[in-house]
């Protein structure tokens, strides 16, 4: 009941954010034109530096792609669903917020999911065409595991959100930390294991963007551990109760400023 | 010319000062400029791990030319003229027109001032990068290269000033998003071609030789081709010839589409 509930808001907000990109089709296409010179650019990057030499840190071509696609896969989604999060600061500093909070629907629902951003589906389609095309014959466990690593970076990318708002609420300050989020995860489109040692525990460990990011193109190429497998598990449920934890402290520090 | 100056000089000051009014935000963008160039360095430093040169780029050279892009992006990037298409949008340009300045003077010391602030703030984290990395960094002794190198770097940034504007001044006809959208697209064409992510001359021969002719690749990439001693002499005189040629052009056609924007201007939202 209390799902049908929430699927009915997401519907409603996902048809009336539709219909704001409808009325704006120039700066759509703009924004839309952008997030594909990205894309091409960073595959026109690999091509260059690893296409020369038929193996690196004992990478093919095609994997340092898969890695990229997969990266993207992820990166895609969590800007599709949680857009919202870069309109959080206007809230929170105009008072908007409390409007959210005295709704019955669950507030960080209400700003992770308040604006799906539709121009991230045709890169989002590319993407997933593109995978099938550099991967076409995966072993069905393969698969299933990469479903179970890539559900496990989903809520890593949920919980960065989630942490993003609670900063949001404390400091005000939420482009920078999404933006930062955003810079650091440049170093997770390829293989970390390029990386140096420290580079990589720092990714893997302390900032565990290399969970989300590295570990689902790993499981589908069938080269990750069972040891990572299982701490993907964990650092993904530990970091989404630590995020829901701090989520609830901020909320007691609201000051409601300008309302 | 005295009040003229002090009058500019006020404005640079509060570009300065507006840095430390929300001092987070600075922080947190001079961490994310931190992190890009963390990123990028430790990017290469991979990639020569197992590569001993790419493209004629030995690994010190690679190295250098990702650190000096972190100085040439504050120097040339830092730029406060992203807020011209926001006036124009919003109608705060009326405030402009009406005041005793000339609007883009105005503009090019708000851009000091914040190049001024940022340049000040990389030398600290160039100095602790350095310290804590000890990158192998290509040291050019040549003053010629060196002089010439500080040249390049002012003209770049006038080509980037008036680019930036050119793509503001869209908001006359095209107000929509506060000018983002056309923002947005000529940020991330700018940030590859003009070798901010990898040098132009590793990209196909015949694409890099077509890029010779754009501004973009005056930004940043010949500013360090000179430093890193790439070029000399009758490239040298090429690449300031495009140089002023690109910033003279850019500067009659904002000058010429301001004017014609001007008349379309209705200061929507006043």
């Amino acid at each position: 009941m209390k799902l049908k509930k929430y699927f009915k808001v997401w519907l409603k907000t996902t048809v009336l954010s539709f219909q704001v990109y409808l009325f704006s089709r120039g700066a759509s296409l703009l924004y839309l034109l952008g997030k594909f010179f990205r894309f091409g650019f960073f595959i026109i990057l690999l091509y260059l530096v690893f296409g020369k030499t038929s193996s690196l840190a004992g990478f093919s071509l095609s994997q340092f792609i898969t890695f990229f696609l997969v990266f993207n896969l992820l990166d895609i989604l969590g800007q599709l669903f949680f857009r919202g999060i870069y309109w959080f600061r206007g809230e929170v500093i105009t008072g908007k917020f409390d409007l959210t909070l005295v709704k019955p629907v669950n507030p960080l629902f209400q700003i992770l999911t308040g604006r799906t951003d539709f121009l991230d589906l045709p890169l989002l389609l590319v993407v997933i065409f593109l995978l099938i095309k550099i991967n076409p014959v995966v072993s069905w466990l393969n698969l299933l595991l990469f479903g179970l690593i890539l559900g496990c970076g989903f809520l890593l990318v949920i919980a960065i959100h989630i942490l993003v708002a609670s900063v949001g609420v404390l400091t005000t300050e939420v482009d920078h930390s999404m933006w930062i989020y955003r810079d650091l995860s440049f170093m997770v489109r390829v293989p970390v294991d390029i990386y140096q040692s420290s580079v990589r525990a720092f990714l893997t460990f302390i900032l565990p963007l290399a969970v989300v990011f590295n570990f689902p193109a790993k499981a589908l190429l069938g080269i990750l551990s069972w040891q990572s497998v299982i701490y993907s598990i964990i650092i993904s449920m530990v970091f989404l109760r630590l995020s829901l934890f701090i989520w609830s402290l901020a909320l007691t520090k609201y000051s409601s400023a300008s309302s | 010319m005295v009040n003229w100056l002090a009058k500019y000089l006020t404005i640079f000051k509060m570009s300065w000062q507006n840095t430390f009014v929300y001092r987070l935000g600075f922080l947190a963008w001079r961490l994310r400029s931190l992190i890009l160039l963390l990123s990028l360095y430790f990017f290469w430093l991979a990639v020569y791990q197992f590569n001993v040169s790419i493209s004629g780029y030995s690994q010190s050279v690679m190295l250098t030319y990702i650190i000096f892009t972190s100085i040439i992006k504050a120097v040339v990037f830092s730029s406060r003229s992203n807020q011209v298409a926001v006036d124009i949008a919003t109608g705060d340009l009326s405030n402009y027109l009406l005041k005793p300045v000339k609007y883009f003077i105005w503009m090019v010391f708000l851009d000091l001032g914040d190049k001024a602030s940022n340049l000040f703030f990389l030398i600290f984290e160039l100095i602790l990068l350095l310290v804590l990395l000890k990158p192998p960094l290509f040291i050019q002794t040549s003053l010629i290269y060196l002089i010439s190198f500080l040249v390049f770097l002012v003209l770049a940034s006038f080509i980037y000033f008036y680019l930036n504007l050119l793509i503001s001044l869209t908001s006359f006809w095209y107000p929509e998003h506060n000018g983002w959208p056309a923002k947005f697209l000529f940020s991330i064409l700018v940030d590859f071609f003009c070798g901010g992510i990898l040098p132009l001359d590793i990209l196909p021969q015949p694409v890099f030789s077509l890029l010779k002719f754009l501004p973009s690749s005056y930004f940043l990439f010949y500013p360090l081709q000179v430093y890193l001693g790439r070029i000399s002499g009758l490239g040298l005189i090429y690449v300031l010839g495009f140089m002023v040629f690109w910033t003279l052009a850019l500067r009659s056609v904002v000058n010429f589409i301001w004017l014609k924007g001007l008349k379309s201007y209705q200061a929507v939202g006043r």
